[in-house]
């Protein structure tokens, strides 16, 4: 079988022949299809607080932070004038797209009556009747009473993320880089691992080589740990050093362009071989991974799509995760902790970019894996390729 | 120096979640409040609850759940059970961005909380939004963040010296990245440089995008801004340094939940050396700064501050800005000091002993550029003691 070619005229060489992006028209893109899904749902107006909803309504690049941040507006987009405004951290319009204009853009405020102030002196604010919204706290639910009266408010993250989950072209290019990005740093954190180092410093090679690939923002920072007996995996990385003959848990994700590429690998760097059970749960991670990217075709449900990961019911089942990727994490689809009517309702869609995560336990460790692939008319596409190293067949 | 070792061997860790948890309680048996729902991060770091870093969106979608009741055990919906403490309760993560995952957290809040009780939530997903004061009937739902504001402002022992700690990371691997400040290095290249130092001396997680802004000696020659100040922070593009640039550093990570915050004022070049205005500048930063620290005491007011600072220089800091904020498990928290929340505001609030806030405060003069940098203190029983050490090169 023939590799795919994952990353076509994607070198730096290639530029001067083609643009990787075009991102003018990708920003034109994501607003229209945001537009039409607020024709559809009948939303008038929308305000966004989620870094990923604001940059897909209207491209704006904020400082990246970690942690989620409680609602604060972020951009406002009205479907009758078909325009948005932003409400962004830095004052500057760096980091802003062309094609919004300077009186399109607010200062920054620490009052949120003044924000809200501002928001309904907009063109047309007075005239929503349904304003969604991506997540809220307390206190601006109550300011929106005030500033939109007639404005039914309405949460609409799960029709955000079901329209961001199915990619456009350009958007899995981007995915493809990031994919790469987070594959070389994956490499990077093998390279720094053996017996006796911190695994602090595994970490700290994964973030090293992110960057200068460069991009400084993470999907996340990272689980570099020594799996124990029976699957036993601290996703936090603690301060401590790497045994001898333990298996590695590596996983960290980058953001190329806001979007996300994940993987994750278990390594074997030990000064004896791996054992008949470690290898084994290596074997089995792979089969897994066969099955459940065979089960990832167009119209499968969250709940198929579970259920193909059959196997034993042996450590932490949580991990176990097929989930969304595109401008960061896009939701779980089949995981042991959705409900079944959830998992009934997801469907497996053309165009969609998942992340197969599955931790499989054994006496002396386990083995944690995790992949992207793209969802085509025919089934899935790996996305990402690394190998397996010493626990590889 | 002795004071940063004997702090560090004194952390206990359990003693922290214990006192931070009872101040969580004192607050809701003040305002009258029966159980907290808590998904914001840092809300739930304080409540003694840890989980992996990430980005936000990937929280969102793996969420962890602290529901904290007056008695009885904390209860913690995760799928990070490393990340909870002996004898909370632990169940399976809730996905609380689905119907049926909001109507199994109603369901867990009525059974922990009552079924007339008063909650307070800090954020609403939109499925929350949506559909949680639908599924309780009889319940109160309140804003958490006057129980946790109340909670968080002022730090125990052991969170100061959890700050102190984050602090000297974040300093020590600077001590590395000014000396890579040369011509031709790339943004980005500080940053990995950054985040290599901070993981190998310990950090347990970089929580801002490292901020090197490379800053105009003017504003009309620099980037449009929105309210015609400096701009700042700009977006990190990964630019090349050259020789001369002035750059406004910033960068902050977490050591035990606890945030650091960095930021000073450099100069690109193999040999740094600051123009005479640009000096003049940084003296009356100087200046600046210790007419400030000569107010903070317990009893002052944060209005004192800003007038203080008023005295040398009438605009302190950037018009989108502060003269300071707090920082803990969040990097900028309550108290905010001089924003345009207005003086009345900063007069409301009264410096306590163990609260901890940096000092931010700018000094530009249009045409020769500016000096900022980041002063990190605690207020103490009669004064304050600074956090932050790491002195002022190129300028000093």
């Amino acid at each position: 079988m023939t590799a795919p070619l994952l990353t076509p005229d994607l070198g730096t060489g290639s530029l001067e022949h083609r643009d990787r992006v075009d991102f003018r028209e990708l920003r034109r893109a994501r607003t229209d299809r945001l537009l039409d899904l607020m024709d559809e749902i009948e939303v008038d107006a929308c305000i966004f607080g989620r870094e990923a909803n604001a940059r897909y309504a209207t491209g704006v690049r904020r400082l990246w932070t970690s942690l989620t941040r409680a609602f604060v507006p972020t951009c406002f987009v009205l479907r009758s004038s078909r325009e948005a405004h932003l409400l962004s951290f830095s004052a500057s319009y760096e980091g802003i797209p062309e094609e919004i204009a300077p009186d399109h853009y607010f200062p920054v405020t620490w009052n949120p009556l003044q924000m809200v102030e501002r928001l309904s002196r907009l063109d047309g604010a007075s005239s929503i009747r349904r304003l969604g919204v991506d997540g809220m706290t307390p206190l601006f639910r109550d300011l929106f009473a005030q500033v939109f009266p007639a404005a039914e408010i309405v949460g609409v993250e799960p029709q955000m993320r079901d329209m961001r989950r199915v990619k456009l072209d350009a958007e899995i290019t981007c995915m493809r880089i990031a994919a790469a990005t987070a594959e070389a740093s994956l490499v990077a954190a093998i390279r720094a691992a053996r017996p006796g180092v911190a695994l602090k410093q595994i970490q700290a090679a994964y973030l090293e080589r992110m960057s200068t690939l460069g991009t400084s923002q993470f999907a996340q920072q990272g689980t570099f740990s020594p799996i124990g007996p029976n699957g036993v995996l601290r996703w936090i990385t603690p301060v401590d050093i790497l045994p001898d003959n333990a298996p590695l848990a590596l996983a960290g994700g980058a953001l190329w362009a806001g979007y996300e590429g994940s993987l994750a690998r278990t390594w074997w760097h030990g000064s004896q071989p791996p054992s008949p059970g470690q290898r084994s749960a290596a074997g089995e991670w792979r089969d897994t991974f066969m099955r459940v990217v065979e089960a990832l075709r167009p119209g499968a449900s969250g709940f198929d799509v579970l259920r193909s990961f059959a196997g034993s019911a042996r450590g932490d089942l949580t991990a176990r995760s097929v989930h969304a990727l595109g401008l960061g994490h896009e939701g779980p689809i089949a995981t042991p902790w959705l409900e079944r009517a959830t998992l009934e309702a997801e469907v497996v869609r053309v165009g969609m970019v998942l992340a197969v995560r599955e931790l499989v336990a054994c006496d002396s460790g386990g083995y944690l894996g995790e992949d992207m692939v793209l969802v085509g008319e025919h089934g899935a596409e790996p996305l990402t390729t690394l190998g397996h190293g010493p626990l590889a067949d | 120096m002795t004071d940063l070792i004997i702090d560090l061997v004194s952390i206990d860790h359990g003693r922290m979640r214990d006192e931070r948890r009872s101040r969580l309680r004192e607050a809701m048996r003040a305002q009258q409040v029966d159980a907290l729902v808590l998904l914001g991060p840092t809300n739930v770091e304080y409540a003694g609850v840890k989980q992996p870093c990430a980005d936000a969106m990937r929280m969102h979608h793996e969420p962890v759940i602290v529901i904290l009741c007056l008695t009885g055990p904390v209860h913690v919906c995760t799928r990070f059970a490393e990340g909870v403490a002996p004898g909370d309760e632990i169940a399976g993560p809730i996905a609380a961005e689905t119907v049926p995952g909001v109507a199994a957290l109603a369901a867990r809040i009525r059974d922990l909380a009552g079924s007339r009780s008063r909650v307070g939530v800090d954020e609403y997903t939109s499925t929350m939004l949506n559909e949680l004061g639908l599924a309780l009937p009889g319940i109160e739902l309140v804003d958490a963040a006057t129980v946790t504001g109340a909670a968080r402002i002022t730090k125990t022992a052991d969170e100061i010296a959890c700050q102190r700690e984050a602090q000297r990371i974040n300093e020590t691997a600077m001590f590395e990245v000014e000396r890579a400040l040369i011509p031709g290095v790339r943004q980005n290249e500080l940053t990995a440089l950054f985040l290599r130092r901070i993981f190998e001396l310990g950090a347990t997680a970089n929580i801002i995008d490292p901020i090197w802004s490379l800053t105009p000696r003017s504003i009309a020659a620099a980037t449009h801004t929105a309210n015609h100040d400096v701009g700042f922070p700009l977006a990190s593009d990964d630019r090349f340094l050259r020789e001369g640039d002035l750059i406004l550093c910033d960068t902050g990570m977490s050591w035990n939940g606890y945030h650091s915050d960095f930021g000073k004022t450099w100069i690109c070049s193999l040999d740094p050396r600051p123009t005479a205005a640009l000096r003049d500048c940084y003296a009356q930063w100087q200046a600046l700064f210790d007419e400030v620290a000569a107010v903070i005491r317990p009893g002052v007011t944060c209005g004192d501050l800003v007038r203080a600072a008023q005295r040398v220089e009438h605009k302190y800091g950037l018009s989108h800005f502060y003269l300071g904020h707090g920082v803990g498990c969040d990097s900028a928290e309550m108290p905010f000091i001089g924003s345009d929340l207005g003086i009345a505001f900063d007069d409301t609030i009264e410096l306590t002993a163990g609260m901890t806030f940096v000092l931010e405060p700018v000094v530009w003069r249009d045409g020769v550029g500016g000096y900022r940098s980041e002063e990190l203190v605690v207020v103490t029983d009669d004064g304050f003691e600074r956090l932050s050490r790491y002195g002022y090169s190129p300028f000093a």
